[in-house]
């Protein structure tokens, strides 16, 4: 029998039904509680992300065999605005895992698709959170890095109120009044995701899968002093309330309080069973939600990077990176 | 282009002159470690050391790295790791990436002629590199990051001291050869770990004058049940059974007066996120906090890749202690 022919090459208008075809035999492969992938959800992805799109293809005979992808976000890196990517939806469609010769197909795309997207000048940094097995493939054919072996604060909700604060209250869009409070924020990092209306209404509001709680306390003059963002979810573990953006200045922690307690009571009413959030360990908001009763645990989780500006390195990331589980696209 | 004679042999007492030259010619600080110092780390480590050097056509030392072995327990069995102590090169010489050739040549050398299946090789080899070893290792030499280290560090004016009845704390200046029964009950359970010996144990921690480490011993009916190591603010090895909580409250405490008494606000440990006592020292009141550490390896036999060993070994800050 004749080998498989592939073409490699970026996306095109067209690709969209035999991708999401491939993620569903991919991925849902033995599976029981995988949940088909939509189009909607697609297209919220990939087609409407602020930020752009990153994808790669190999077609082999009008199926589409691999894909390397990334979601790119505008951050903010030592005060100028510049693009970091996260890699998701790394897949080979089962009918052509075998036979393939090392590195394989997926390597295979993967590799224009960094030529595209890599190098000085282009995307700083290409990261994710993969397990150990993926880890290792990508160490070996495409230059990962550790940057941090995720840890992840949690705690149980305890008994207490149900009702949020009357401080607080449940945002239903972002303003552009939001860019001030990420500007107050970012003073203290390196760099970071730029938190503005364009990217958080992307990212929480217009999701077309999860239904995620806002929570907002205003100063007197009406103007954003914090924000915190949160759902329920079965990840990590069953019936956790996961904190998915914290976005609140360090010397305000009175502002963190109300945030936290709306955090717990939301977390009570959801029924849920902890809640979890991850933070830099360098931020002070690690050290206070230590102190508000969190726990830091171990987890199998590795933020990994390929970085492609020589002036930075995962120390460098690890000191100054602020980060949250809203850079991971799976929750 | 300059070539490179290297060689990787058990440490002798001939390779102390040129290590400790060589170190202080490649350190930014040069002189900032004495003699004496390589002298106990390396020619007096109870299980002895291994050293690979590069030299230039000239005969001069341009790079090298050396390793104390360290015996191991690792899923029951003994064997031996190698713990990189000093990865050292002349970054004065040549240009670009040429100027690290030679280490990387010694690298090279050393693991070819070290790393290997046990008995007769070293499964493990595992350091806390600097920034630039750790770049040069990763990019070169194979090694990886097992873990990017946090330490526990504990605010001493918010701990609740709790006193455990039956359980003698006794300060003392060695470790009794019985250390090695409560390090063996200790280890139950645990499927690496360095073997914690009392030559091992006063190997490590037999320093003087402002070096000087202060041993405490946990007793219960003249029984030892664990110990703890501290040194400037840090408890550097730790061993007491999780669930017995009275002897790691009773070293918690004179590890806390320990601290207090040198006028220290704070006091710190390292142990692995994935071991009981992470969580066992958190309720006890520390907070984890990061580091600029990353505990790296390069793993020569199964099963030590990443995530076992990540899992799986225990350790200390005394077992990186430099």
């Amino acid at each position: 029998m004749a080998a498989p022919k592939y073409e490699i090459r970026p996306f095109r208008p067209g690709d969209e039904d035999g991708i999401i075809a491939t993620f569903n035999a991919a991925f849902g492969e033995n599976n029981p509680s995988f949940v088909p992938r939509t189009r909607a959800e697609w297209d919220w992805a990939f087609a409407r992300n602020p930020a752009g799109q990153r994808i790669w293809v190999a077609e082999c005979e009008g199926v589409i065999a691999a894909q390397c992808a990334a979601l790119p976000y505008r951050v903010l890196i030592d005060g100028k605005q510049a693009s970091f990517t996260q890699g998701v939806d790394s897949m080979v469609h089962p009918d052509h895992r075998k036979g393939l010769r090392r590195p394989g197909l997926y390597v295979e795309t993967a590799r224009p698709f960094f030529e595209q997207f890599g190098g000085y000048g282009a995307d700083i940094l290409h990261y994710g959170w993969p397990v150990e097995p993926a880890w290792r493939i990508g160490r070996t054919f495409l230059g990962y890095e550790i940057v941090r072996t995720q840890t992840i604060h949690f705690r149980e909700p305890l008994d207490g109120p149900r009702e949020i604060p009357r401080e607080v209250e449940r945002l239903r869009t972002f303003g552009d009044e939001v860019s001030a409070l990420y500007r107050r924020c970012h003073r203290e990092w390196g760099t970071s995701i730029i938190r503005d209306a364009a990217y958080l209404d992307w990212r929480f509001i217009q999701h077309p899968r999860f239904r995620y709680h806002l929570f907002g306390v205003r100063g007197s003059g009406g103007e954003l002093r914090g924000y915190a963002i949160t759902r329920r979810a079965d990840w990590p573990v069953p019936n956790t309330a996961l904190v998915m953006d914290w976005l609140v200045p360090t010397d305000e922690p009175e502002i963190g309080e109300l945030l936290r307690e709306a955090l717990l009571a939301q977390a009570r009413a959801d029924g849920a069973a902890v809640v979890l959030a991850v933070f830099p360990d360098w931020s002070p908001w690690s050290l206070r939600f230590q102190d508000w009763g969190w726990r830091v645990h171990t987890s199998d989780y590795l933020l990994i990077g390929i970085i492609q500006d020589p002036r930075y390195d995962t120390w460098w990331l690890r000191e100054h990176w602020w980060y949250q589980l809203a850079e991971l696209d799976v929750v | 282009m300059t070539s490179f004679t290297v060689e990787a042999r058990a440490l002798g007492a001939q390779d102390m002159v040129p290590l400790t030259r060589g170190i202080a010619r490649a350190a930014s600080a040069p002189g900032s470690r004495r003699p004496e110092e390589f002298h106990r780390r390396y020619a007096a480590a109870p299980h002895g050391a291994c050293i690979a050097f590069a030299r230039d056509g000239e005969g001069e030392l341009r790079a090298g790295i050396a390793a104390t072995r360290q015996k191991v327990l690792f899923e029951g069995r003994e064997v031996h790791w190698l713990e990189v102590g000093d990865l050292f090169n002349d970054f004065g010489r040549g240009r670009g990436l040429c100027r690290a050739r030679a280490v990387l040549a010694a690298g090279q050398a050393f693991a070819e002629a070290f790393g290997g299946f046990a008995p007769e090789k070293h499964p493990v080899v595992y350091g806390l590199p600097g920034r630039r070893a750790h770049r040069l290792g990763l990019r070169h030499l194979e090694w990886e990051v097992l873990r990017s280290e946090n330490e526990l560090r504990l605010d001493l004016a918010r701990l609740e001291a709790r006193s455990a009845a039956g359980v003698d704390v006794e300060e003392v200046e060695r470790f009794p050869v019985e250390v090695e029964g409560c390090f063996r009950r200790f280890a139950e359970g645990r499927a690496a770990l360095l073997v914690r010996d009392a030559a091992y144990l006063n190997w490590r921690y037999g320093g003087e004058g402002e070096q000087k480490f202060r041993v405490a011993l946990a007793r219960v009916d003249g029984e030892l049940r664990g110990y703890a190591v501290y040194r400037a603010g840090w408890i550097l090895d730790w061993i007491a059974r999780p669930e017995e909580e009275g002897v790691a409250g009773e070293l918690l405490s004179w590890s806390v007066a320990r601290a207090r008494h040198e006028g220290r606000a704070t006091l710190s440990l390292v142990v692995p996120d994935t071991a009981p006592e992470w969580l066992a020292f958190q309720r006890r009141g520390f907070r984890a906090h990061g580091t600029r550490e990353f505990l790296c390896f390069r793993s020569f036999q199964r099963p030590a890749i990443m995530s076992w060993l990540f899992k799986n070994w225990f350790y200390t800050r005394g077992d990186t202690l430099r």
